[in-house]
């Protein structure tokens, strides 16, 4: 057998993927944490001022991880949700619903950081311009594929119905991206670019792009851990549970 | 891959090709009123009556600004480098309300064609620099820099 | 010139808190699930090893 579909064949046993993420969580946030640690330090007392905006600017640290996120994590949901609707993988399924919740609490951040960010720079909290208004389009988008799971009670049907949604909201990313670009608005153009100079100083660069890294490992950790849940709830009648939990009521987990 | 799996495939890709093509058609549509803001020569070239409200957008004209020495009334002017529209506001303008940087005023044309603005928001760039950074490329940049209006 | 110091403040925590929930929330709801499965489990075993009485 072709291992890569072996690999996918093996990852997607219930009892398999269980303990595999089960091994790997501990390891994302052990990455996650000082990272996070040195990028937020670095990027708080360490980053030069900004000429313009003074400390203000320092907000970058967590705005711009968060909208990149936001728009990541959205991706990553709407690729799962496809593979789960051309191969009815169940694993995949999971994956790209328990993706929702995390992608709605970044677009959150996002939204919230830049609001407070506006206020004092631009003067506003908040305008109608392209950039801010699909940014907030992207929530709803996110809510409504949460929606949509929760209101279908068969689980693989809600999470393919739900996949559809999130891939036709696939639509909303390039005009996030190029909001800046297409029309006037007040939000300024993109700072860090892959092609091309980026247009912010090296010293402050650094910190954003490990919080960048940062971010997806945690991510990464909460996504597994979401998506281990969600399964392990929806077998919970299953034989396999038996195997990977063992032993008594309470043993291994702290009175909660 | 099975034909199933295929024609599943071609079903979602077709139905992205779909949405992907309304939303081309719809922002093209609505690409005017997309805009968060219109430039002086754009305001100009319209002649839009009197008292219709929009957002002006443009950089503030070095050496325009002019305060009233005993409230906060504010004049300046506002261009995109063709034109120049003089603007009128009565407020607390936004701490990165610079001359030479962009700004967005909210508010109506009068009759002697002075922009009269309920509000004024400040339009920074992308640019991040510490301060010796910016000092050594101040030196070199033109009066009117049309770049610094669409970013 | 307004204080930025408070919407710097605020901004970080607003951060903080929540990823802070979005990171505690399936933690905590995976305890609650899996002691849930090993009650269920439990009782399964209880009722296996008395036949005679339904769990």
């Amino acid at each position: 057998m072709n291992p890569i579909v072996r690999f996918i064949h093996q990852t997607g046993s219930p009892a398999y993927f269980y303990r595999l993420s089960g091994r790997l969580i501990p390891w994302l946030w052990a990455a996650f944490v000082p990272l996070a640690a040195w990028g937020l330090i670095q990027g708080l007392f360490f980053a030069p001022t900004d000429y313009l905006q003074k400390e203000t600017y320092r907000i970058i640290y967590i705005h711009v991880p968060s909208a990149w996120m936001s728009m990541m994590i959205y991706a990553v949901m709407a690729i799962l949700g496809m593979i789960g609707l051309i191969w009815r993988i169940r694993i995949a399924e999971l994956l790209a619903i328990s993706c929702a919740p995390i992608g709605a609490a970044f677009t959150t951040v996002a939204l919230i950081t830049g609001a407070l960010w506006g206020k004092p720079t631009w003067g506003t909290y908040w305008v109608w311009d392209a950039r801010l208004t699909s940014e907030l389009v992207l929530l709803f988008l996110y809510l409504g594929v949460m929606g949509l799971y929760a209101a279908i009670d068969e689980p693989r049907k809600a999470a393919r119905a739900a996949a559809l949604l999130a891939m036709v909201g696939l639509v909303n990313l390039p005009i996030i991206h190029f909001s800046v670009e297409w029309w006037n608005t007040l939000h300024q153009g993109q700072t860090i670019k892959l092609i091309g100079k980026s247009t912010i100083d090296t010293r402050m660069l650094v910190p954003l792009l490990v919080m960048a890294v940062a971010t997806k490992f945690f991510f990464a950790a909460n996504l597994l851990t979401r998506a281990r849940n969600q399964l392990l709830h929806q077998d919970r009648r299953k034989r396999w549970t038996k195997a990977v939990l063992g032993g008594e009521p309470g043993i291994g987990e702290a009175a909660s | 891959m099975t034909p199933t799996r295929k024609r599943r495939l071609i079903t979602i890709l077709l139905v992205l090709a779909g949405v992907a093509s309304a939303a081309v058609v719809a922002s093209f549509a609505l690409k005017q009123n997309m805009l968060y803001y219109i430039h002086p020569s754009e305001v100009l070239a319209q002649s839009l009556p009197p008292e219709r409200q929009f957002r002006l957008g443009g950089l503030v004209v070095n050496d325009s600004v002019q305060r009233a020495g005993d409230s906060l009334a504010v004049r300046f002017s506002v261009t995109d480098c063709s034109a120049v529209i003089p603007v009128s506001y009565d407020g607390i303008l936004p701490d990165l309300f610079r001359e030479g940087e962009a700004v967005i005023a909210i508010g109506s044309l009068n009759a002697d064609g002075v922009f009269q603005a309920n509000e004024v928001l400040a339009k920074h760039d992308e640019n991040y620099m510490p301060p010796e950074v910016a000092e050594t490329l101040k030196t070199a940049g033109p009066a009117c820099a049309e770049s610094a209006l669409d970013r | 010139m307004i204080d930025h110091m408070p919407f710097i403040v605020g901004a970080y925590a607003a951060f903080f808190i929540v990823l802070a929930y979005t990171a505690a929330a399936p933690v905590l709801r995976g305890r609650r699930i899996r002691q849930a499965v090993r009650r269920y489990q439990q009782r399964l075993k209880t009722a296996s090893e008395q036949p005679g009485k339904r769990p």
